[in-house]
Formats: C-alpha cells, structure tokens, sequence
C-alpha cells in the first residue's frame, strides 16, 4: 500500500508547475522588503494584545474553566434578560433560496452575542469575530473560515453596489449562504464601528463611498491642490510614491508637491495612507464610476 | 542572543528606531524569510495568477503578523500559516494589504517566474483537476507543501486522524481518476490487492468515530 502510495505522492508532486526554490531569490527583493516594512508598520490589533494578556492570566485548566462557565452564564443571563441585549431577529435577516439559506445582516452595529445568537435561533452553529472596519465595511463580512463537515457549503452572499471592496470592486459582502443540507461549525468575521485612532482590521478605498476622502474631488490631482481639502477634512495623509520603497512613516509632501494622488487606504478614522506618482494618472473608467457613485 | 533585530538577516538591516514590539518584530521576521517563498508557491501551485499570489502572501504574512502570539514556535509554525493561507485563498478575504499597489508591486517581481507545465503527462493532470477541490487541496499539501499527517490536521483543522482518512479518499479517488483516463499507474504486486486494468486499487479504510 505504501509503495502505492508513494508513487501517487510522486505524482502529484511533478504537476506542482513551480517549487518553492524557484521563488525564494525573491525573499530577497525590494518588494519582499517593502511589504515586511509595511506589515510591521501596522500596528498590531487590540484583539492580538489582549488574546496575549490572556494567555499569559490563564494559568491552567482551572481558570480556563471558572472562565469559560462565567462566559457560559453571562450569554445565559443575557438570553433570559431579554430583548435589549439580544435582538437575533434584527441582527440577522434569514430566507430560504433553492438549497440555501440565505443571511443578510441588517444591523451592522450588532453585537457578537446578537449576531451569534441569531444564527443560532436557526440551527447554526457560527462564531462570530468582529474586527474594526473603515465605515463602508461596518457590517459585511471580512472573512469567513473552518470546517465544514462533511456535507454541504458555506459562501459569502454578495450585493451589487452595497459597498466597495478592494477585492471585489461594487460586489459586497452583506452575508452568506448556507447549504441547507450543511452540517459544522465556522467562523465569520464581520466588521465592526472603531473607535478615534483604532487600526483598520478591514478597509478598502479611501476614495470609495462612505469612507474619509468620497467626494473630496482630490482623486488624481495634485498633492499641492489636495492638501487644503485633507486639511479641511481633518486627515492626517500617510505619503507614499508608487514604486519606492518609502520609509514607513511617510514622506514630506513638500518634496512631492507636484505629484498625483493615485491611490489611497484609510487607516484609522484620522489617517489615510496615499500614494502618489510623478506622471498623471490615467484612471480605469469603470473604476472611477463606482468611487464616485453618488458625488 | 545580543540584539537579532539588528543583524543583517536576509531583509537587510533594520531600523534602528525605538520600537516597543522589536522581539515580536525579530520573531515575524524569521518567520516571514522562513515562509515568503513557500507561501508565494502555494498560492501560485493553485492556480493563482501574480496579482492573486501577491495579495495571498501579504494577506497571510499580514494575519501571522496580528496573531504572532497564535504562532507554534518551530516547525509547527509551517503548517499553521499553510493553514492560514488556504483560509486567505478560500475565502477571499478582503484585507488591509489586498490589491494595494505595494502587492501590485509584488506581483510585478512575481510575474517573471511564471509557472512551467508539469513534469507528468497530461492525462494525470487532467486526473488530478477531476478532483474535488478538497481532494485537490489535501494531496497539494502532502505532495507539494510536504506536509505529514500531524501538520496536514493542524493546517486543515482538524484531528490527524481525520486527515489521514481525508488524504487516503483522496488518493484513492486519485487512483480511480487515473484509472478511468487509462494512465499507467504500476501496481504493487505484494500488496495483494485486486488489479483494475493494471492498476492497484488501495484499500479501503473506515471511519473512526
């Protein structure tokens, strides 16, 4: 059996089409640098900081467990108080498609608990991560993960126009849909309001509808001309030049005050990352259209 | 140990700025010059184009980054951010770094190493796209990730017993697949099992509850 086997390992190892140490000379590359720089730049989530205080409280079985019973009674005492803690009805909107259940969410102040329980009241057995989100991305899903047993899926349910995504352009994220035949447990992170100064966890286009800069008219023009209005907006701009690897704390505008704004990403409720380039952009029609729908 | 944020590893030298997170960011380091390449191949032995590739690696490297406290020490560090790049791939998660220029950027150094076709025939090629996807996936991780049964559980989530069954179904539809396409798959005559047209078909292997 072994040999066997074997000799289907060997075959699906030479369909892989690269190997690993055909890439690793780009380990070393300006671009694998840049990208180090900048994940290091981001400060590290709240929900790592306390996951590690945590950690460290915990001292054994006997904690984990006086902890997971309080955890335990205060869902229960949430249930039984009542509908102003859990409101599962409105956090989650269900209806049933073909062989899926379809789950919107409707409130995207919801609390965990809310949304957790809504799925819940419907048989599923879903855990729910918020994340801090930039504001057009409060209340869709972020990502979505585990195991699915082994029967049935799980996909994201999208929306057209309900948001813009770096990753889907206007096709947002607004809930899942669930094979009515599935059977496991899984994770969905959904975003969350943040606070003044909070990291971003999800984010997309700064230029993008409901987020800091729509509107603002600033999208390829000068960094000169875009200074008043980010100004006037209360924006602290993060300045990067597309194809550099620039310090990550930014660049003087003054050194770029002629240069184009290209791209941006919000980071906090104050803060946008901006890229900028030398020579004038030339914006994807198509693009454009859904950063600017509404201005 | 001296100061190992500020040796010249293969990223170069580093800052030499107060940073409070400097053991964290010497810790993501090696296990960023440790896993760049391998999780840059998963995403591209898949099927994803540069771009795509280029958002998987600074999407994962970004989540090991706010997790680094979640990461194994040691070798169990490998299958925990496989196991978070197929999360990244599955689910096309939406992140901070996902299609900004700086992975535009990437995928522009990317794009030169583009895929060759593989070494087998194309019938077993074809054999191995007839599969499943989670077929797919778990006969890349042990095949190409190299992954044994112990890893192969933790970057799935699941039990290792699990993913031994899980990667025995596989390969036996594999083995079928290769059978219906009529590649020569040699069979192992001390195995004792029953040939099909020449090919040894495994056996099976039950469930344990």
């Amino acid at each position: 059996v072994n040999s066997h086997y074997d000799l289907l390992q060997n075959r699906v190892a030479n369909l892989a089409p690269i190997r690993d140490e055909d890439l690793e000379p780009l380990t070393h590359g300006p671009a694998a640098r840049a990208l180090f720089e900048e994940i290091v730049s981001i400060p590290r989530s709240q929900r790592a900081r306390l996951a590690s205080r945590v950690g460290r409280v915990r001292g054994g079985p006997v904690r984990v467990g006086v902890a997971a019973a309080a955890a335990v009674f205060l869902l229960v005492l949430g249930l039984v108080v009542g509908s102003q803690v859990l409101r599962p009805t409105e956090a989650v909107a269900f209806s049933v498609e073909g062989d899926f259940i379809v789950a919107r969410i409707v409130d995207p102040e919801a609390t965990k608990q809310e949304l957790e329980a809504a799925f819940a009241e419907h048989g599923l057995d879903v855990q729910v991560i918020l994340v801090p989100a930039s504001p057009s991305l409060v209340g869709t899903v972020g990502a979505m993960y585990g195991e699915g047993g082994n029967s049935g899926t799980v996909e994201i349910l999208h929306e057209e126009g309900a948001c813009f995504t770096q990753g889907g352009g206007d096709q947002c994220p607004v809930g899942l849909k669930i094979a009515t035949d599935f059977e496991g447990r899984f994770t969905i992170e959904i975003g969350r309001p943040t606070a003044s100064g909070e990291t971003y966890d999800l984010a997309t286009e700064a230029f993008a509808p409901g987020e800091v800069l729509h509107c603002s008219g600033v999208r390829g023009k000068t960094v000169r001309e875009a200074l008043p209005v980010l100004a006037d907006r209360g924006i602290r701009a993060i300045w990067r030049t597309i194809g550099k690897g620039d310090d990550v704390r930014g660049i003087d505008p003054g050194t770029i005050a002629d240069y184009y704004l290209v791209d941006a990403l919000a980071r906090t409720q104050e803060e946008v990352w901006i890229w900028v380039s030398s020579e004038r952009p030339n914006f994807n029609p198509e693009l454009t259209a859904m950063l600017d729908r509404g201005c | 140990m001296g100061q190992p944020y500020r040796r010249r590893g293969l990223l170069g030298e580093l800052p030499r700025d107060p940073d409070p997170d400097r053991d964290q960011r010497a810790r993501f380091q090696e296990l960023y010059q440790a896993h760049f390449a391998r999780i840059l191949g998963y995403a591209m032995r898949r099927g994803a184009s540069a771009e795509d590739a280029a958002d998987v690696v600074a999407e994962t490297f970004l989540v090991a980054w706010r997790r680094l406290e979640q990461v194994p020490s040691g070798e169990a560090a490998r299958p925990w951010i496989y196991g978070v790049a197929r999360r990244v791939m599955a689910n096309h998660r939406r992140g901070a770094l996902r299609q900004t220029l700086l992975a535009a950027r990437l995928a522009r150094e990317i794009t030169p190493f583009e895929p060759s076709p593989p070494n087998d025939g194309v019938d077993a090629l074809a054999a191995f796209r007839a599969l499943r996807p989670a077929d797919r996936e778990i006969l890349g991780l042990a095949s190409w990730e190299g992954l044994g049964t112990t890893e192969l559980a933790a970057a799935l989530g699941c039990s290792p017993n699990a993913a031994k069954i899980r990667l025995h179904r596989a390969r036996r539809r594999l083995a079928r697949e290769l059978v219906r396409l009529g590649v020569d798959v040699k069979p192992d005559r001390s195995s004792g099992h029953v040939h099909q047209e020449g090919v040894t078909a495994p056996p099976e292997v039950r469930e344990v509850p």
